[in-house]
């Protein structure tokens, strides 16, 4: 693959939005984003963890799973390698930065169920990147997370809910915001091939 | 004992094991039945692509070919070891002469690796047919370049247009949408709604191409 | 709760997608066509089903501290040896599943119910819970994806309905269309199945 890992990571904020284009990471995106300062919260936690997961997982992948011929656990291995992240980098927080903690701490058991991070562990072996790649790549998907979060809380917090009929509040208005950003960021498809 | 330090890390350990013990036999029983299955798969993807010529030359039809597997394959195909030119290659034959030649082409698509066979005829310049082995397109989406209506626009097609080109040997070639009707053979249709893979497709198929032509050109085979 | 009634909270009055949006990734991504959503249901319920089963006996041993990762674990084992098991079975129905495989193990349904209920309840109920929450999801992607595919393909389960007359809606075929669909669903449910009112 001869795509430079700063243009992967361009495109991995705009033409290949993780959220607003492949459909990931949608649950927690959802639910979170009714609080502008939550969403920012999750969202710095949400690159953080692609950001090294997808380093992890492209070590391990490449140094351990190929070599020893257990591709086949990959799924496995790479979720065991999140969630065991998800849950040191929690008790490295609860344990050196409290405050912190209380700000961030309900979100990290979030962020393993992020089909988002597992979703980009596997674009990034089946897109066959390199390891440098793959980092850009999982900080910019990152990114583009916590962007798509943002412009969610962001609309949420200006909606005048009172206009919105009552069965469509919550969820409803959400989706539908979502699906107009989506249908905005298929604009930007095309910009950059990043396969 | 479940607070304890150790605890937790031994039942994940026992978990990991137990499971991981499951899956490989899971797998390692299954292999050879999926591997079977898969090679039959393949071997027909093959036969698929050269049974029309084959039928031309013998006094089969082309169904009575494809249904006579796994003894048509074994009569009329065989692989060929083509050093340096790293895809694998097959050539049909009817009584020891050569009628076509299949290559495994490979290139990316939208979502993964796209890996196709090609079949051409014995001077590399006429596709025959192409057949799709595996592709990861959205299904629905891009994933319709399996359909017989966009792999027949690339029938006995003369692909390699300009074979003393340096650059590129084959045509140029435009997509038009899937409603319209080509007004001539530079036209092709597309997957509607799935650009970016159609054009994948062409992009794989000239890419071999070129690379398949200028190996072999000068070489006997 | 007799096993009915867990079986029909699960799959409507605690529907995994209208009422818990759960698994809302998967139900965007394979809704472009019924037979995607049936063969994705069909996997979640089996790894659902076992997954929770497998997970709630175990429960009391369960440290507090790799909770997650064990139910990771588990449900990420049993979706794969579905797809081991389809792989040597029944390979045309696995050639299908194929690329939904990654997507069900981190569905967020699964550890959804492995949390909510697996890990409080006993092992069969589990299962029919398991099953329950399975069969909801199912529905939504079915009901979702007879609209998408009838407006944008002109099709029913790959059978023609619609003449050539019929333009296809592109949109319908590009994933948007499902946000407004499930919007436009829930919207409905809320109103007349839960009665919301200001």
């Amino acid at each position: 693959m001869d795509i430079s890992a700063f243009v992967l990571f361009w495109a991995a904020i705009f033409t290949s939005n993780i959220l607003l284009t492949n459909f990931l990471g949608m649950c927690s995106y959802l639910s979170v984003s009714r609080e502008l300062e939550s969403a920012l919260g999750l969202g710095t936690a949400v690159i953080f963890v692609l950001t090294v997961t997808a380093a992890l997982n492209w070590v391990v992948y490449h140094y351990l799973l190929v070599p020893f011929g257990i591709v086949y656990l990959q799924f496995i291995v790479f979720i065991i390698v999140i969630a065991a992240f998800v849950q040191f980098l929690e008790l490295l927080i609860e344990r050196y930065a409290p405050a912190l903690y209380y700000t961030l701490g309900i979100f990290l058991p979030l962020i393993t169920v992020n089909c988002a991070i597992f979703g980009v562990s596997l674009f990034m072996i089946i897109r066959d990147y390199n390891f440098l790649q793959s980092v850009a790549f999982g900080a910019g998907s990152g990114i583009g997370w916590l962007l798509a979060i943002l412009m969610l809380a962001g609309i949420r917090r200006k909606l005048k809910e009172k206009l919105v009929p009552i069965g469509l509040r919550g969820a409803g208005i959400s989706l539908i915001i979502t699906g107009i950003m989506a249908l905005g960021f298929v604009g930007f498809s095309g910009i950059v091939q990043i396969q | 004992m479940k607070d304890s330090f150790w605890f937790p890390i031994v039942f994940m350990l026992i978990i990991v094991i137990i499971f991981a013990g499951i899956l490989s036999v899971m797998y390692r029983t299954s292999q050879p039945k999926i591997e079977a299955y898969q090679q039959e798969t393949y071997q027909k993807l093959i036969l698929g692509t050269v049974a029309a010529k084959l039928a031309e030359v013998t006094e089969e039809t082309q169904q009575s070919i494809m249904d006579s597997y796994p003894e048509s394959y074994q009569t009329h195909v065989q692989e060929l070891d083509i050093p340096g030119l790293e895809r694998r290659a097959f050539r049909a034959v009817v009584a020891d002469s050569t009628i076509a030649y299949c290559f495994e082409i490979g290139g990316k698509g939208l979502w993964g690796t796209m890996q196709a066979l090609v079949s051409t005829s014995t001077d590399f310049r006429t596709l025959l047919d192409l057949a799709l082995v595996s592709q990861q397109e959205t299904p629905g989406l891009g994933a319709r370049i399996e359909e017989d209506w966009f792999l027949a626009q690339f029938r006995n097609r003369l692909f390699v247009i300009n074979p003393e080109s340096d650059t590129d040997v084959t045509g140029s070639y435009e997509f038009i949408a899937e409603t319209q009707v080509p007004e001539n053979d530079g036209q092709l249709k597309r997957v509607t709604g799935a650009t970016i893979t159609s054009d994948a497709v062409l992009k794989m198929l000239r890419d071999e191409m070129n690379h398949i032509y200028n190996y072999l050109r000068n070489k006997s085979l | 709760m007799t096993k009915k009634e867990i079986f029909l909270t699960a799959a409507f009055k605690e529907n995994s997608i209208w009422r818990q949006i759960l698994g809302i990734c998967s139900a965007l991504a394979v809704t472009n066509l019924m037979m995607n959503s049936l063969i994705m249901g069909l996997g979640v319920i089996f790894s659902l089903a076992l997954a929770n089963f497998s997970i709630s006996i175990i429960r009391f041993w369960t440290p507090r501290s790799v909770r997650m990762m064990v139910q990771t674990l588990i449900i990420a084992a049993y979706v794969i040896i579905v797809d081991i098991f389809l792989k040597a079975n029944m390979p045309e129905i696995s050639k299908q599943l194929g690329p939904y495989v990654g997507l069900i193990i981190t569905n967020c349904i699964l550890m959804g119910r492995a949390e909510a209920f697996a890990s409080q309840n006993n092992p069969l109920d589990s299962m029919v819970d398991g099953i329950g929450a399975g069969v909801g999801y199912t529905l939504v992607l079915l009901v979702i994806s007879f609209f998408r595919e009838l407006f944008g393909f002109g099709s029913v389960f790959g059978i023609k309905v619609f003449g050539a007359w019929w333009t296809n809606w592109s949109i319908m075929v590009m994933a948007p269309s499902a946000f407004f669909l499930l919007a436009i669903l829930i919207w409905i449910i809320n109103t007349h199945y839960y009665k919301v009112k200001a």
